[in-house]
């Protein structure tokens, strides 16, 4: 009898340790820097690709502003989508996850799009995770 | 006794290993990300967040990093030839240090300015575009921002010489959308001019847009 208590006490703590996990887990964002240096015009950086688990959903520039700057996402074809430009900083670029799942695998990438002038480009990303993928 | 104790600390183990399990597959996918990064990308800085995976959070909309949404309140909204709607307001940043121009269309952009609206001038904009980057390549280009009070109207010039005057909103905010022909002929925006009370040229502003 008692045997048997011990089992049902264990099957019990097990399921309810499952389901506490499952919980726990859940999709997430992550917010990172993936670029900062002076930039001549034209010259910029770029993110690593998302992979087939993730989608970057928010491109973020910072500059001292006044000189135009830009951001934008590549696909793997070295498509541009959904760039934006400005002379205001910060600037942002914000998609869904599903129009980041829709573009398939995508870099980030920021730029000087100024014509003359030099200076500190910072960037960064929003990387959205499904954590049920495999 | 003995047995409730056994039964304790079973309970215990099993929970200390499914959380070890979710700890390591949390780590494991941040780790994967961070490696497949260029070499100028630096580690993560900012805490991992976590955010709720519902139905809502895939179309939450957002403005950007650190763009505080509740503040947002709309100028204008507009249409382009395909229909597309463009709703074009202000917001401020989560830290109140700057005001930015914000642009919800068929994805959503804002820029900033600090401390406030207009510190670097009378029109805060935001140019946009599909395909390129050569002018050439783009299939699509708009023109959206908010112009301060003392603005009447917007032209924008292109390269070829014609000028167009942005649609403008009783709230001052402009959109602008490039036809569709000049795209492909490989016309650029060139110039826009921020035109005052009794047609007075207040600001020329250029695009820097033939590459």
């Amino acid at each position: 009898m008692e045997l048997r208590r011990l089992w049902v006490a264990l099957g019990v703590g097990c399921i309810l340790a499952f389901l506490g996990a499952q919980a726990a887990e859940g999709d997430y964002t992550q917010v990172g820097q993936y670029f900062r240096a002076y930039v001549a015009p034209s010259q910029g950086g770029a993110s690593g690709y998302s992979g087939g688990c993730d989608a970057y959903i928010v491109n973020e520039a910072d500059w001292p502003g006044a000189n135009y700057a830009r951001v934008t996402y590549i696909d793997t074809s070295g498509n541009w989508h959904y760039t934006v430009k400005s002379t205001s900083s910060p600037l942002d670029d914000v998609l869904t996850v599903g129009q980041s799942n829709a573009l398939g695998r995508t870099k980030e990438y920021c730029q000087n799009a100024s014509n003359a002038t030099a200076y500190l480009l910072s960037c960064s990303f929003k990387d959205y995770i499904f954590s049920n993928c495999v | 006794m003995p047995i409730r104790r056994l039964v304790i600390t079973s309970l215990l183990g099993a929970a200390v290993i499914t959380a070890a399990g979710v700890w390591w597959r949390t780590a494991e996918d941040s780790t994967r990300h961070a490696g497949a990064s260029v070499a100028r990308r630096v580690s993560l800085r900012d805490p991992i967040s976590r955010v709720a995976a519902t139905a809502d959070g895939w179309s939450t909309p957002v403005l950007g990093l650190h763009m505080d949404a509740r503040s947002f309140s709309s100028r204008g909204r507009f249409h382009d030839a395909s229909g597309s709607a463009y709703t074009i307001g202000e917001a401020r940043r989560t830290d109140r240090a700057a005001e930015c121009v914000v642009v919800i269309g068929p994805a959503t952009s804002s820029a900033c300015d600090e401390p406030r609206l207009f510190s670097r001038g009378p029109v805060m904009f935001i140019e946009g575009f599909e395909g390129g980057p050569a002018p050439q390549q783009r299939t699509g280009e708009t023109v959206s921002g908010i112009a301060a009070p003392a603005v009447s109207a917007i032209i924008v010039v292109e390269s070829n010489g014609a000028r167009h005057e942005a649609d403008f909103s009783s709230g001052n905010a402009f959109f602008f959308a490039m036809p569709r022909t000049d795209l492909e002929h490989g016309i650029y925006l060139d110039h826009m001019d921020a035109i005052g009370a009794s047609g007075r040229l207040l600001q020329t502003i250029p695009m820097d847009d033939a590459s």
